[in-house]
């Protein structure tokens, strides 16, 4: 895997990175977007009722699909996303579970973009801000000089 | 980033508006806005980026509870002003469509 990924970076500059891994989301979104719709057309009212399980048995709730989904955006937005949905399907009764499944499969594909967007604007927020924050001790120098 | 209007985004807004000081959960919410999770929480996410609502996890035992942690959403101090807002400019009808209207009659 390791080698694999140095052939790759071999061949892709790094200043490229970024637009490689928007060509490859413009490709691969819509395809899971395919895949889980379809998932959510399968998916009936959900394993069972909330009635016989128990609060650490919540995750059981959440359709495979779901999980998918989930680990396709940043780390930290997929487990919030899940622990929300846990949450919810929880508390809902059978049918609203049903509905909620599908509509958290159809949306799910608008979170993963949306979700990986924000996560990178944070971190170029961050980049930016720590640049500037580094490079101000240099001016206020220059100032006192 | 300014926030989109949507109806969905106004639905939500008029849920929490209706009580400023409470705070609500998923379910509650999409009982109350009548909108699906799915769709009420990317909703819920974009207004807690743009500072309107805060939100936070439940400080329960869920054994005791019998039901996992819910997070609960309410208005920050300027949200609540932002959102009466939002939502008196969206009840006002657009000039536009007022003209478009006036148009209409006085054509008739």
């Amino acid at each position: 895997m390791s080698q694999l990924m140095s052939q790759l970076t071999s061949y892709v500059d790094a200043n490229r990175i970024p637009f490689v891994v928007v060509g490859i989301g413009m490709w691969a979104l819509p395809l899971v977007a395919l895949y889980l719709r379809l998932r959510s057309r399968r998916t009936a009212a959900g394993p069972h009722g909330s009635g016989s399980l128990m609060p650490h048995q919540a995750g059981e709730l959440i359709p495979e699909a779901m999980r998918l989904a989930a680990r396709l955006m940043p780390a930290a937005s997929g487990q919030r996303w899940l622990a929300e949905a846990e949450s919810f399907l929880f508390e809902a009764t059978p049918e609203q579970r049903a509905e909620a499944i599908r509509d958290y499969l159809s949306t799910a594909p608008r979170m993963i973009g949306a979700s990986w967007l924000s996560h990178l604007a944070n971190r170029t927020r961050t980049t930016i801000s720590g640049r500037s924050a580094s490079s101000r001790p240099d001016t206020e120098d220059h100032a006192n000089h | 980033m300014a926030l989109r209007m949507t109806v969905q985004t106004l639905l939500v807004l008029q849920a929490f508006l209706r009580q400023p000081g409470r705070e609500l959960y998923g379910l509650e919410i999409s009982e109350e806005t009548g909108l699906l999770p799915g769709t009420a929480y990317p909703i819920l996410l974009r207004l807690e980026n743009e500072g309107w609502v805060t939100s936070h996890w439940e400080d329960i035992d869920p054994h005791t509870e019998k039901r996992p942690p819910r997070r609960y959403y309410a208005f920050t101090a300027s949200g609540a002003a932002q959102a009466s807002a939002a939502c008196a400019a969206a009840r006002r009808p657009k000039r536009a469509a007022l003209r478009r209207l006036a148009g209409e009659s006085w054509a008739s």
